[in-house]
């Protein structure tokens, strides 16, 4: 499922999600809703921080250029979500990258710490799949389509 | 002096009984003392006075021995005066006549320099008509006897107060050891063990057997062992704080697994489950198929287990999370609490016909959010056991109860045998069937642990199919 640099700089959604089966169902929905085609999927924080910052792995490939949404765990392998979102908000060239946390997670402390470090939204998973393909639609929706960016 | 009797004595290096002892005997001496030399003083003018008078008597002879002298009777008047020199404390008798002629002398004589009285009688002779002094008779007391008297008395007073002051001492030694010096001994071994007994911490105990220095006497130990409990309580203050510490970061630590314990529960299990409710769904979508009806009905079973798991994953984590949630205590206005839930709780159930009776409610001391899902599960319960009444009938009403504000909402739905209501505030205790009525069973139990964090108390009564009715009591002030 990792396609980075099959749409140069194109890429609209960066999934960073560990669990391949949340990853799968939520690529499928989006695909499902013509959301998913400029989709890159890295599972783990580390990864998603090198494609954020165009280093390690992603020196000179796919980068932020383009990015409509971050889809964030926070139970990652290596870096936590967290520590991703706060690196990402801390530096200027990134910051206005919208992020959503899109969590198993019902902890009042993740949400708290989330929207202090400057979260676009939060989202919980539902368990139920219908609901989840209801969220994962309707977040794809709004912020490919709806919501309006500033210029690069 | 054997060491029993020191000891009955003195004690143990006994310091206030000796110092009471010595003062004691002092000061009765003194006393006895200055009472014996005035006692001697009285007894001495006494003896003098008895020789006065002997003397003063001994003048009745004077003219008979006047006579004798007159008529020179030589024997005669030596008779008189060794009959004077008879009587008692008599030392010399004489008789000196004026003619410088014989003299007569009797008595046993002067001792030395004795003290004495001299007592001169003139010898007058009546002849024609005239008084004719014719000598003298002299006679010398000696004040031996009664020097021998008051020696006799001054020996029996001293005995006697000697005696006195010895019984005095072994009295007071007596009374000292019995009321002063046992008592202290007492209090001090008291003191002693006060400490330990009272913290038996450890740091304490092993510190204590420690020897009680020597020479102090009983104020000095007693003295001596408050100083070693002060330090005992600085020990054992010490050490409670270092065990207070230790049992807060304790706390800390388990609560930290615990939130982590939970973390995991919810993000861990959830995930799977997802997955397999999820990939159920997608098999039914992209592979109907290759499904038969009964294929697609097991994988309907799968998927409504997996909403029931999620469920009780849900209802879990809110339970732990009231146990653990800090208290956010503020007075909260019950009467507008339960009007906003029954609002939100006739939306959800729309359709239902229910007739509601809500009693004046109080102001009380809580959690809003906590008392929110109080009200939440126990109006919530109301609703779903009365689904089968038409109308169904709900009341909230609260009542003053001593200290506290009884809550009760009773309802007219199937209610419950009392003899299972130990099961009603457990987790994950159902009283029904869950295809009768749905529900993990955590409700009450949430409400029962918010009840008891706030300090009050979560009762029920109920009969099959005549309604239930769940009491919570509030304090009125925050305890």
């Amino acid at each position: 499922m990792t396609q980075e640099g099959k749409f140069g700089n194109a890429v609209e959604v960066l999934l960073v999600e560990d669990t391949p089966e949340d990853a799968e169902m939520t690529i499928r929905t989006l695909n499902k809703h013509n959301l998913g085609n400029k989709l890159v999927w890295v599972k783990d924080g580390a990864a998603a921080v090198d494609f954020l910052f165009g280093q390690g792995e992603y020196v000179g490939r796919a980068g932020r250029d383009g990015l409509k949404v971050v889809l964030l765990d926070l139970h990652l392998p290596k870096v936590s979500g967290i520590e991703v979102l706060r690196r990402l908000k801390a530096d200027p060239a990134t910051r206005s990258i919208p992020v959503v946390v899109l969590t198993s997670s019902t902890e009042e402390r993740d949400m708290k710490e989330c929207y202090e470090l400057g979260v676009n939204s939060f989202v919980s998973k539902p368990v139920e799949f219908e609901a989840f393909v209801k969220v994962v639609a309707k977040m794809g929706f709004y912020w490919l389509l709806v919501n309006k960016q500033p210029p690069h | 002096m054997p060491e029993s009797l020191r000891l009955l004595l003195f004690g143990r290096d006994n310091r206030v009984g000796r110092r009471l002892v010595v003062l004691v005997v002092a000061f009765s001496t003194a006393i006895t003392l200055f009472i014996s030399v005035i006692q001697l003083a009285v007894e001495y003018q006494g003896l003098r006075r008895a020789i006065d008078r002997q003397l003063d008597a001994i003048a009745v002879h004077v003219p008979t021995i006047a006579a004798s002298v007159w008529s020179f009777d030589a024997d005669q008047v030596q008779r008189a005066i060794d009959g004077l020199a008879l009587l008692p404390d008599m030392a010399v008798i004489r008789v000196i006549p004026a003619d410088a002629g014989k003299r007569w002398i009797a008595g046993r004589g002067l001792d030395g320099d004795s003290d004495s009285v001299v007592r001169r009688y003139p010898l007058t002779y009546q002849s024609r008509g005239q008084n004719m002094e014719i000598g003298t008779l002299e006679v010398v007391a000696s004040l031996e006897g009664a020097y021998r008297q008051l020696g006799h008395l001054a020996l029996s007073i001293v005995l006697a107060n000697g005696l006195k002051t010895v019984l005095l001492v072994v009295f007071l030694i007596y009374l000292v050891r019995r009321l002063i010096t046992v008592r202290l001994e007492a209090m001090a071994e008291k003191v002693r063990r006060l400490v330990p007994e009272l913290l038996p911490l450890r740091e304490v105990v092993e510190a204590r057997p420690e020897p009680l220095p020597e020479g102090l006497g009983e104020l000095g130990a007693v003295s001596w062992m408050l100083d070693r409990t002060a330090e005992d309580l600085a020990t054992a203050a010490a050490a409670m704080r270092q065990a207070n510490e230790d049992l807060e970061r304790r706390v800390r630590e388990r609560t930290h697994e615990l939130e982590s314990f939970s973390y995991s529960v919810s993000h861990d299990l959830r995930a799977p489950l997802r997955a397999i409710d999820g990939f159920s769904k997608i098999l039914i979508e992209d592979h109907q198929q290759q499904l038969d009806e009964e294929g697609r009905r097991l994988l309907a079973v799968v998927r409504n287990n997996t909403a029931r798991m999620g469920q009780l994953i849900d209802d879990i984590l809110q339970f732990s999370r009231v146990g653990r949630q800090d208290l956010n205590l503020a007075p909260v206005d019950m009467a507008s609490l339960v009007a906003a839930v029954v609002g939100d709780l006739q939306q959800a159930w729309a359709g239902r016909r229910v007739e509601w009776e809500i009693g004046p409610l109080p102001v009380v001391p809580g959690d809003a959010s906590m008392l929110r899902q109080v009200m939440v599960n126990l109006l919530g319960n109301a609703l779903k056991f009365t689904q089968r009444r038409d109308p169904a009938h709900i009341a909230i009403t609260a009542e003053a109860d001593g200290p506290d504000w009884r809550f009760c909402v009773r309802d007219n739905g199937v209610g419950f045998d009392m003899r299972y209501v130990d099961k009603l505030f457990g987790v994950f205790e159902r009283l029904h069937s869950s295809e009768e009525f749905e529900g993990t069973g955590i409700g009450l139990a949430i409400v029962k642990q918010v009840v008891s964090r706030l300090g009050g108390r979560v009762w029920a009564e109920g009969r099959p199919d005549e309604g239930a009715a769940i009491f919570f009591t509030l304090g009125k002030t925050r305890t």
